[in-house]
């Protein structure tokens, strides 16, 4: 699974989401499994993937399994019980998810 | 022969005083041996003769009742040294004589007598079939001798003030020396150097505009560059006056073809030379001329570029504008409003190049229509359409490019703000409360834009621009209002739907430009008529060139655009600073009436303008870089996308830099697609004949409007907006997708479903669907698509109407360019 947290440097609420998605992958046991990747939307690789993939706000938390958007959360610091199915359901070998797109 | 002195010297040193008597032998004495022959106009030499100098002043003398022949000697003589002293030895002609007879008899008061032999010389030289066979030159040439001065010499210069002056070498000086700071000591010499040309030359009448190319060719001999520029004269030859005063303007198909649009495209011409030598620096003006950016509207270098307006400005003041010949207080009525709001608009035109636009018209209108029936609703929505549809009063007699933008629900920003009620009076009542009333006005507008004008034709202004909000899904009727407009779209092509997602707020106008509300403007809102904004111009960057000077290597590339981003903002500095010394002229200054202060800041609120920097040929950019075009591969796509959010990014630097608002813009590049297109397959050649698009065996060429996929790329038009709406979010000042119907006429259900799925699943700022009609100039009726003859009459006198850019207009009206690009547009089928 790939997590894209969309943000900036000075952003609290995105570092917070960082900090908090980095805590539950190692609580959850999906620390290796799980890429957790800042985006900086103020370089313009990270403005472009933002505008790629519809990012119009920050934070924006996207999670992707292979080339599948799972799930987003904008403009908000995920609540980890939204986001708990998709670590703990991870490794098993399920169809597309249609919950968790905006 | 030597100089004359020695022999005059040595009698006049004997004596201190000579009589006349004395001094015209001593003249006559000299003159009989300064020429011994002279040239005649057939080239023959022969023996010069004094008497027949002699003859021709006194039969000019007697010709006007003179009777004096030693009169007629002694300026005979004061001719003959004349010439001596003026031109030296040099063989003497016929016409030089003439000359001098003219100046003498002039210079000693004999103007009966000059008036004669001018007339005399000009019956001799008519009858040789020489020169002045204009009637005009006929006439200069009376009028001359009828106001002969006494000091006037022969040589008339034509001025800019339509007057025939007399050469006058001082006149050069002082030009020079108060236009160009030239020192004095150098400006005698260039005059010198000049009336040398001039009069070696003999030309007659000279024109000031001759004498200033001459100075300024001496300028530049004397390495005096700076000064020639100083010292320019602006104009047009005779020959783009005389295709402009004839044939129609091709670069803009919103300009008419009348006196009035060749008046101003003459003094754009003029305006655009000004603001190339003046308003911008050289590397500015080059960049321009080279093609690196596109500096646009210079023609209109005196005033800002487009702007937004609010009605409540003119309901809360009524219309008392700088100049104008009367005032009149707030409307009390809706047709006085909509009066004051059409003439409004018309003044406004005349300070702004492009745009005028109107901010939720129909919310403003609202409390004036308060228990109106459902005929005068009508009936004002028609006046309203008519009256921007039909003023051919801006801008060289062009429509007024009218935009209003309409609202079926009442914004967040303006539901709890007091009306303003006729009178100017505030009714006590939010806007809120009239929302009915505005519901019932943009039905009626779109009414009137479904039937069209009088033969059916859509209306090509004003622009009706409908936001689509999120508060717009949540109020009642707006599924019906939907349908409604959608109609008009899928039928005349007027509507265009602006998508506000979110706490998203603007106002629209131009082709697609948008002010986006940010927190201050949503406080001005608690007092709307404030919300006054502009685009204070447009630099547009030639995307292209960048991509082919790069070669393939994305540094370069990235650095070629820093340079061509770095010489906009600098334009757009320049451009400020030009505009501002006009404001700082207040109500003496050609902008008064954006100085006029009504509560308590400027009309034009130069703190609050943006300034574009345009986007065209993105497609082309990443074609060159890649070899594949922007639709053609994810990662071309991508990289598109990294262009534009690097250029974004660049904006919002240079913003912080400079204390300006630099925002991107979608270009409509109406005519900068096809100049700069030819520019670069002129210094480029087959590097841009692999990547422009059009006739490239006629150069009827042209670059991909701004962020655009290749227009005849066929698509599936929601996955055409989709894809193009990843674009807008990068670019705040306006952008849109165009959805060419042609002649297909999809349904207003499917209208309004391609509406809601670009609303929820893209992030497409502003769409709009344009079919294509013929129109017949024999029997007026208009036909769905675009014909060569019209299916009624059969008559092949016809024209297309559709969008060239963000607007409707004839296509006879378009350039090459724009043409190349109709006929490669893939249509559409939204069904």
């Amino acid at each position: 699974m790939r997590i894209s947290v969309f943000g900036k440097k000075d952003c609290d609420a995105c570092k917070a989401a960082i900090t908090k998605l980095e805590y539950f992958s190692r609580k959850w046991g999906r620390a290796e499994s799980t890429a957790i990747e800042f985006i900086d939307v103020e370089t313009a690789d990270g403005l472009a993937d933002g505008a790629w993939r519809d990012v119009y706000d920050i934070p924006t938390v996207i999670l992707d399994e292979g080339d599948r958007e799972l799930a987003r959360w904008v403009k908000q610091v995920p609540i980890s019980r939204d986001f708990r199915k998709y670590f703990l359901e991870e490794s098993s070998d399920e169809g597309p998810r249609d919950q968790g797109v905006c | 022969m030597g100089p004359i002195k020695p022999d005059v010297a040595d009698e006049a040193t004997d004596r201190f005083v000579y009589d006349d008597a004395q001094v015209s032998s001593l003249h006559q004495k000299l003159a009989s041996q300064l020429f011994h022959l002279v040239k005649k106009r057939d080239g023959q030499i022969l023996k010069f003769e004094r008497d027949k100098i002699v003859n021709a002043i006194f039969k000019a003398a007697q010709s006007v009742g003179g009777e004096d022949r030693d009169m007629a000697e002694k300026i005979a003589d004061e001719v003959i040294l004349y010439l001596f002293a003026s031109r030296g030895s040099k063989l003497p002609g016929v016409e030089e004589i003439q000359d001098a007879i003219e100046k003498i008899l002039i210079e000693h008061g004999h103007a009966k007598t000059a008036k004669a032999f001018i007339l005399y010389r000009h019956e001799r030289a008519k009858r040789r079939g020489e020169i002045r066979t204009q009637p005009q030159m006929d006439a200069e040439l009376k009028d001359r001798a009828y106001e002969i001065d006494p000091t006037e010499i022969a040589l008339f210069v034509r001025t800019s003030d339509d007057d025939l002056a007399h050469w006058d070498k001082q006149r050069i000086v002082n030009a020079m020396v108060r236009e160009a700071g030239v020192p004095d000591g150098t400006a005698r010499t260039i005059s010198d150097e000049v009336e040398e040309i001039v009069l070696d030359s003999k030309v007659k009448v000279i024109t000031v505009s001759l004498v200033r190319e001459l100075v300024n060719a001496k300028l530049i001999e004397h390495g005096l560059e700076d000064a020639r520029k100083r010292h320019a004269r602006l104009g047009v030859p005779l020959f783009d006056a005389e295709k402009i005063i004839t044939w129609p303007n091709r670069e803009n198909a919103n300009i008419p073809h009348n006196p009035e649009a060749t008046n101003m495209t003459l003094a754009e011409a003029i305006n655009k030379q000004y603001a190339l030598l003046r308003v911008f620096s050289q590397d500015v003006a080059d960049a321009h001329a080279r093609g690196d950016i596109h500096l646009h509207d210079l023609g209109f270098i005196n005033r800002p570029y487009c702007s937004g307006q609010s009605l409540e400005y003119v309901k809360k003041f009524g219309l008392n504008l700088p100049n104008a010949l009367s005032i009149a207080r707030p409307a009390k009525y809706p047709e006085t409003l909509l009066a004051h709001m059409v003439k409004f608009s018309a003044a406004l035109q005349g300070h702004f190049a492009g745009a005028i636009g109107w901010d939720a018209v129909n919310i403003f209108f609202s409390p004036f229509l308060v228990g109106l029936g459902e005929r005068e609703m009508k009936q004002i929505a028609q006046m309203l359409i008519f009256e921007y549809s039909q003023q051919s009063v801006a801008r060289g007699g062009q429509a007024i490019f009218s935009d209003i933008n309409i609202y079926w629900e009442v914004p967040a920003h303006f539901e709890n703000v007091e009306a303003i009620g006729p009178g100017g009076i505030p009714t006590g009542k939010p806007y809120s409360f009239y929302q009915p009333e505005a519901q019932r006005m943009a039905w009626a507008l779109f009414d009137v834009f479904m039937e069209g004008d009088g033969t059916g034709r859509p209306f090509f202004f004003p622009k009706p621009l409908v936001h689509i909000t999120d508060k717009f899904f949540r109020t009642p009727g707006h599924q019906d209002f939907l349908l409604h407009i959608s109609d008009v779209a899928a039928e005349k092509g007027n509507t265009y739907f602006v998508f506000d997602r979110g706490e998203t707020a603007k106002i629209s106008e131009c082709c697609r430009l948008s002010f986006k509300l940010e927190q201050g403007d949503l406080d001005d809102a608690k007092m709307p008529w404030r919300m006054r904004y502009c685009a204070l111009q447009n630099v547009t960057l030639n995307l292209p060139r960048a991509g082919i000077v790069a070669g393939g290597d994305e540094a370069k590339l990235f650095s070629i655009l820093d340079d061509f981003f770095e010489i906009a903002i600098k334009a757009h500095v320049q451009k400020k600073n030009f505009i501002h010394s006009l404001l700082n002229l207040g109500s003496e200054g050609p902008l008064a009436l954006l100085t006029m202060n009504k509560d308590g800041e400027p009309y034009l609120r130069t703190k609050r303008a943006t300034y574009l920097v345009g986007l065209l040929g993105l497609n082309e950019l990443v074609e060159a870089h890649m070899g594949v075009q922007l639709h053609q591969s994810e990662v071309a796509f991508r990289f598109g996308l990294k262009v534009v959010a690097y250029l974004n990014l660049k904006a919002k630097e240079a913003s912080k830099k400079h204390g300006m608002r630099f925002v991107l813009e979608q270009t409509p590049a109406e005519s900068a697609a096809f100049r700069l297109a030819r520019l670069d397959l002129e210094r480029y050649g087959a590097k841009v004949e692999a990547i422009a698009k059009g006739d490239l065996a006629k150069h009827h060429i042209y670059y991909t409007n701004s962020t655009f996929l290749n227009v005849s790329e066929a698509m599936n038009p929601i996955e055409k907006v989709r894809m193009e709406g990843k674009f807008h979010d990068l670019i705040e000042a306006g952008a849109i997708t165009h959805i060419w119907l042609a002649d297909s006429r999809p349904s207003k259900e499917s209208i309004a479903n391609f509406v809601l799925k670009t609303f929820r699943m893209t992030r497409n700022a502003q769409i709009a669907f344009s079919p294509e009609f013929t129109t017949c100039n024999s029997c007026d009726r208009v036909s769905r698509g675009l014909s060569q003859t019209c299916p009624h009459c059969g008559s092949m006198d016809v024209d297309g109407i559709t969008r060239v850019t963000g607007y409707f207009s004839r296509v006879s009206g378009w350039n090459n360019g724009k043409r190349a690009e109709l006929r490669d547009r893939a249509r559409s089928s939204v069904a």
